[in-house]
């Protein structure tokens, strides 16, 4: 895990996210640790069939409202790439494996936070 | 001593304090408890001290339901038992598994684990296990490489299983049955018939017969079956001149709540970097213990699911075994058993998985099955060779099962995501909740189970919490037939344990 020690108390106002916000809901489209198992035809897989139950969630900017949830992102953070970033996404799927926000997707069991992800994933052209 | 049955005079009686039926891990374990004592054991064995075929056969029968390996290879018919072919798998019961729960229906025990506890710490000699310690953490103190998969023990935790040589009773105690003065050992002595008193409280006899023609008659103070599930229930059943539906079966329970484990393949394990998964290791033959995944109590409750286990196979391996199912698929117990090891020998020799461990793995279910009655022994019209109606086995599953094993491993899965450590997919059987049908290479272990139930009531079990037949004052069942529930652990270490506690049980008695 890392270290979420900044990301942990800081509440920042909502951010929409718009046109604008495509580096972000790209770099949001990458979760870490399935990253690391899954090819990324997986992670779309994993991604098209969490919007096909979610319908609420269909477009990008749902999926990064929802994954960044009262969080925002750029007055805090440098850009996406900022460690603080990662840490936060990191925090945030830890605390969905704890408190039972998961699902099982195509079989595997995910952090609702990691399923949001991949839906972004499977919106986003490769 | 040991006596050959085929050669003693027709119709000869032989007599003793105890007459103890089938010479398995059950069976030979209460003989042992009784050798260089004043009294005198009779054991009989159905067969001799090697395989053979024609007396074998009276273990085939018609299997109907979900699908199961023959029967007349799922047991061995010969001295030493089905030991001759087990794999030495032992753990004990958790406590929960004695306890009703109201989630599964005819669950409970009449007794604890604490009632068991001394016993399993005996039964470790008669396998030869190593300390009676199932607790990871002394063994992970052994060996620092061994680490869990686990944020923390209270969803999921490290169960340890450890391994029997494994032990093979035929070997290991027949020079000191046969030199015993005490302990008479019959061979090809096959239990045909049991005759009660007058007014079926009591035994008085039973009568064993072989292919030599030869029928005699023995009679003792207390009577043991030790058959395995399928056997006692099916001798139960089969004596019923006196009583019409058999023996110990006024409430129609005999043979039913016939109970295996359900062994199948359930998910994938896949981790970020290697990992040689050293707790859950197994090298047959040379892992004295390790850990399979099981999952706490509490959830058990909240979830309202049984008990189960998971254990790992590098993936690679894993997809080159084939289901026990296929391959424990022959009439003769020896080419079955030479085509399912064949299968594993063969995938692990093809291994590909390196020295710093695998990142997949094949996750493997171990899970009771909830107590059905409908899952039975009947008896089949037709008749074996000694003229005892064959066994059908009808095994039938609950859904109950199935929604189990998808919970399982949604807990496994979040358990092992919350440690970081990896991600978990279900196999495409558990992924859709309302699919309750069950995949091909569903199989069972092996492991025969409950069909002489145990119970403080007749009316709900068949034996009482010391194994004696409810309403017949002398007869009793050694072996995993008494078992109510099943647990997730492969059931020899238990049934040796309470094996030895009715031993200490009829020693009490023959006191009194
Ligand atoms: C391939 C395989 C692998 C297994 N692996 C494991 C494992 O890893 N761990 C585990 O816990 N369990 C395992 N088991 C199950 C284990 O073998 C049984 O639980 C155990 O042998 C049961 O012991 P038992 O004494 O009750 O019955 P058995 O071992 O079946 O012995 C019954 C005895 O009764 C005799 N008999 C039967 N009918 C009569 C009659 N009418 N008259 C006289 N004698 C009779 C038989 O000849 C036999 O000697 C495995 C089984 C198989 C087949």
């Amino acid at each position: 895990m890392l270290s979420v020690s900044t990301a942990a108390f800081i509440t920042i106002p909502f951010v929409r996210c718009t046109s604008r916000n495509a580096p972000l809901a790209k770099s949001l489209s990458r979760p870490l640790f399935l990253s690391q198992i899954c090819d990324a035809n997986t992670l779309r897989e994993i991604g098209n069939a969490y919007r096909a139950k979610s319908p609420d969630e269909a477009t990008e900017n749902q999926l990064v409202n929802k994954i960044l949830g009262d969080q925002g992102y750029k007055a805090h953070f440098k850009d996406e790439n900022d460690p603080r970033f990662l840490a936060f996404l990191d925090e945030k799927i830890h605390k969905d494996f704890s408190t039972d926000q998961t699902l099982i997707i195509k079989g595997w069991v995910v952090s609702t936070t990691e399923a949001r992800q991949c839906a972004l994933a499977s919106l986003i052209k490769p | 001593m040991h006596i050959d049955a085929r050669k003693l005079p027709d119709h000869s009686v032989i007599e003793g304090d105890i007459c103890i039926v089938g010479s398995g891990p059950a069976g030979i374990s209460i003989a042992m408890e009784w050798d260089h004592t004043r009294y005198k054991v009779i054991l009989l064995e159905g067969g001799g001290f090697e395989y053979d075929d024609q007396v074998q056969d009276s273990y085939a029968g018609k299997t109907t339901g979900q699908k199961y390996f023959p029967l007349k290879s799922a047991r061995l018919h010969y001295f030493g038992g089905t030991s001759n072919h087990w794999a030495g798998y032992c753990s004990p019961f958790d406590s929960i598994d004695f306890t009703k729960r109201d989630w599964v229906p005819h669950s409970g025990w009449p007794i604890t684990f604490e009632d068991l506890d001394p016993y399993y710490a005996r039964a470790q000699k008669n396998l030869d296990l190593g300390p009676y310690e199932y607790g990871a953490a002394f063994w992970q103190n052994q060996d620092q490489a061994m680490k869990s998969l686990l944020p923390n023990d209270s969803v999921v935790w490290n169960k340890i299983w450890q391994f029997s040589p494994p032990t093979r009773f035929a070997p290991k105690y027949k020079k000191d049955i046969v030199n015993s003065k005490n302990i008479h050992l019959y061979t090809y002595a096959n239990l045909v018939d049991i005759t009660a008193n007058e007014n079926v409280s009591a035994i008085r006899e039973v009568t064993v017969r072989n292919l030599a023609g030869r029928q005699h008659t023995v009679r003792a103070r207390h009577f043991v079956l030790a058959c395995c599930s399928i056997q006692n229930a099916r001798l139960l059943l089969a004596a019923n001149r006196q009583a019409p539906r058999g023996l110990g079966n006024d409430n129609d329970l005999v043979g039913r709540y016939f109970m295996e484990h359900l062994e199948i393949k359930s998910a994938e394990l896949f981790l970020a970097q290697p990992n040689p998964l050293k707790l859950y290791e197994m090298e047959f033959g040379v892992t004295k213990a390790r850990c399979e995944l099981a999952i706490s109590a509490q959830m058990q409750e909240r979830h309202k699911i049984l008990n189960g286990t998971c254990s790992f196979t590098p993936l690679d391996v894993a997809r080159n075994i084939k289901p026990a199912i296929e391959t424990w698929n022959n009439e003769d117990p020896r080419k079955s058993d030479e085509n399912f090891l064949g299968s594993i020998n063969s995938a692990v020799k093809n291994s590909t998985t390196p020295k710093e461990g695998s990142r997949a793995y094949e996750l493997f279910t171990r899970i009771e099955q909830a107590p059905n009655p409908n899952s039975r022994i009947t008896l089949d019209r037709e008749q074996d060779a000694f003229g005892i109606p064959r066994a059908n086995l009808h095994w039938e599953l609950t859904n109950l099962e199935k929604r189990s094993i998808r919970k399982i491993y949604e807990l496994i899965g979040q358990q092992v995501g919350l440690a970081g450590m990896a991600r978990v997919r279900l196999m495409e059987y558990l992924q859709d909740e309302n699919d309750l049908s069950w995949p091909p290479f569903t199989s069972g272990g092996w492991h025969h189970m409950g069909t002489t139930r145990m119970s403080d009531s007749s009316k709900t079990g068949v034996v009482d919490a010391n194994c004696k037949v409810h309403g017949i004052a002398n007869l009793f069942v050694a072996g995993s037939a008494c078992f109510a529930t099943a647990a997730a652990p492969n059931p020899t270490f238990t049934l040796v344990a309470l094996s030895l506690r009715l031993s200490d049980h009829l020693k009490a008695l023959l006191k009194t």
